[in-house]
């Protein structure tokens, strides 16, 4: 009869984790997630098949801003409304999935936070309001998923930003996808752990915030090291020759054009 | 807390973003001869670490989260002037590659969370950690600083929202920028930040601190201590002077509108200000009000129909067109 297997492996187990709202765990699990993905789409190295050169798009998202933002003419934020529709009709349907995506919950918001003031007899400016973010987050949301984050140093070293923004913002950019990937690491961890009630949610989280502090602490130690073994100087030069061919004439043409419009229409 | 666009005045943008100026530039200068010049990269690495700080979703009561701005814990753990630089950059890069915040806006974003919060939550833990030497003052000083200084951060938000249709009216005296005043702006913002936002700071904040001092006490106790007292006057100053500067364009503006007055009574009286405004708001010939405005041909409103309408349903094709999965996936 006896089988070799002890009793207490063949009892029932009976166990069942008691259940918990840990949704924080996921929720923060998607957004690095989400984060990621946007890091290694965009984030990796330049393929030069972006399209238009990123100061191009820079400059002309920031005169499209400022002009939309300064308009009180309806005739001037409808034509701009529809250049903005129509550079984003000449785009990947999966750039375009990300913008609306985006426009629509930013308009849905701005719809709600204008509504007691549009029935309070402001309809009109509301729903003006409402159309200028529109735009103006789908200028800024096509801008973002369709350039390449290396780029974005060059274009504001031709801008003329300051070497020590420039050296941040890009060590930046680096950092948050290795630092994400680190985080993303410990959530997963931190997911496998969770069975039954965890009494102290936050300290939970605030060891894994925390050793990612400790990580990027140590990670900027050896990357200085890195750089200065490699001769840093501070100096950020951009070797990258501006590229101005189709796209950017258009782009530039078509501003000039809205520019234009802008000052000719009265400022009603 | 992140601002859009066209929430605020272009005037507001460009006074919040002129203040901002002078700050960065002397938060580099503090930055380069207070830190070691081995810790510049810790900027940009704080940066990116202040960028995914707001990535974390911290458990409320209930099984909902909220996310923290991490300021106030940045400036405690790299002094006020490297954590100014940090969480610029980190809203820099929300609001350019990820389209979060304005761009316009993003000198009023670091103006209320790169400014006002860190350089405030800084002032209050160091006021009190100075005087009271214990764990206990220690854990307070952190618990006041990140719930104050984020409420009042949240607070001058509201006062540049309430300000808005003081200093930008349409000269029919409509909004064009966020409508409500200060009596309704500064509940609408405080309440929720007094009630919820506060709390998830202040754990966040108080939580990975001591987390830090536990495990590695040495690099709290080895973080350069900057000279803030200086710095009180021009902080107090400018935070006084702001709604100055932010009333300061509004003649300007004003003036502006007070030109074409007479246009605006002839062509817009009819659709401004109307209690039934429902009926005129929603409709589309809101934005093609009068094809025939002074100076522009009738047809010009007819090719901008067109181009609008095609590329709509050029963009809708596309849509359609998309694998379902990759949807999903670029979320």
């Amino acid at each position: 009869m006896d089988s070799g297997v002890p009793l207490w492996l063949l009892a029932d187990e009976a166990y069942a984790p008691r259940r918990d709202k840990d949704a924080f765990i996921d929720r923060s699990i998607l957004s690095f997630l989400s984060l990621l993905s946007r890091a290694r789409a965009r984030g990796g190295k330049e393929t030069g098949k972006a399209g238009t050169d990123a100061f191009f798009k820079i400059v002309a998202v920031f005169l499209l801003l400022l002009l939309i933002s300064l308009s009180r003419n309806r005739f001037f934020i409808a034509t701009a409304g529809t250049a903005v529709l129509a550079v984003l009709a000449s785009q990947r349907g999966e750039y375009l999935a990300a913008v609306l995506k985006t426009s629509a919950a930013v308009a849905l918001f701005t719809s709600l936070i204008l509504l007691p003031s549009a029935l309070s007899g402001t309809a009109v400016p509301a729903f003006i309001i409402v159309v200028k973010v529109i735009i103006s987050v789908s200028a800024v949301k096509l801008v973002s998923v369709s350039t390449e984050w290396s780029s974005v140093s060059g274009a504001l070293r031709r801008l003329r930003i300051p070497n020590l923004f420039i050296l941040v913002f890009d060590i930046a950019l680096k950092y948050v996808a290795l630092l994400g990937e680190f985080a993303l690491s410990m959530l997963y961890a931190l997911r496998l752990r969770s069975v039954g009630r965890n009494a102290d949610k936050h300290a939970a989280l605030s060891g894994i915030a925390g050793t990612l502090f400790l990580k990027s602490k140590e990670m900027a130690e050896e990357m200085y090291a890195a750089m200065e073994c490699r001769g840093f100087s501070g100096e950020y030069l951009s070797s990258k020759r501006l590229r101005f061919g189709f796209r950017e004439a258009a782009l530039t043409a078509g501003m000039l054009v809205l520019v234009c419009i802008f000052v000719y229409l009265p400022g009603t | 807390m992140h601002i859009p666009d066209n929430y605020l005045s272009p005037a507001t943008c460009a006074v919040l973003s002129a203040a901002m100026v002078p700050v960065w530039a002397l938060s580099v200068k503090k930055v380069k001869s207070e830190i070691d010049k081995a810790n510049l990269p810790l900027l940009g690495i704080g940066a990116a670490f202040s960028f995914l700080v707001m990535m974390f979703n911290i458990p409320l009561p209930g099984g909902t989260t909220g996310h923290a701005v991490g300021a106030v814990l940045i400036a405690a753990l790299l002094g006020p002037w490297a954590a100014c630089i940090a969480v610029s950059v980190a809203l820099f890069i929300q609001a350019l590659l990820f389209g979060d915040g304005g761009i316009l806006a993003f000198g009023a974003n670091c103006f209320n969370m790169a400014f006002v919060m860190p350089f405030l939550g800084y002032f209050i833990y160091k006021f009190i950690t100075d005087r009271f030497k214990s764990v206990k003052a220690e854990q307070f000083a952190l618990v006041a600083a990140a719930y104050i200084a984020l409420n009042f951060a949240a607070l001058i938000a509201a006062i540049e929202f309430g300000l808005q249709p003081l200093i930008a009216k349409a000269a029919d005296g409509m909004p064009l920028y966020c409508p409500y005043p200060l009596s309704v702006s500064v509940p609408a913002m405080t309440i929720p930040h007094l009630l919820v936002a506060g709390f998830v700071e202040v754990f966040f904040t108080v939580g990975v601190f001591a987390f830090i001092k536990k495990v590695s006490p040495g690099i709290i106790s080895m973080k350069p201590e900057p000279k803030i007292k200086g710095v009180y006057g021009l902080i107090v100053g400018l935070i006084c002077l702001s709604p100055l500067g932010l009333l300061a364009p509004g003649t300007a503006w004003g003036e502006w509108g007070a030109d074409e007055i007479k246009n605006v009574v002839t062509g817009n009286a009819p659709l401004g200000f109307v209690p039934s405004g429902m009926e005129n708001g929603f409709s589309l010939n809101v934005l093609f009000p009068d094809y025939a405005i002074s100076g522009v041909p009738e047809w010009t409103g007819y090719v901008l129909s067109a181009l609008a309408g095609a590329s709509i349903l050029i963009i809708v094709f596309k849509l359609l067109a998309l694998p379902r999965k990759h949807v999903g996936e670029r979320a």
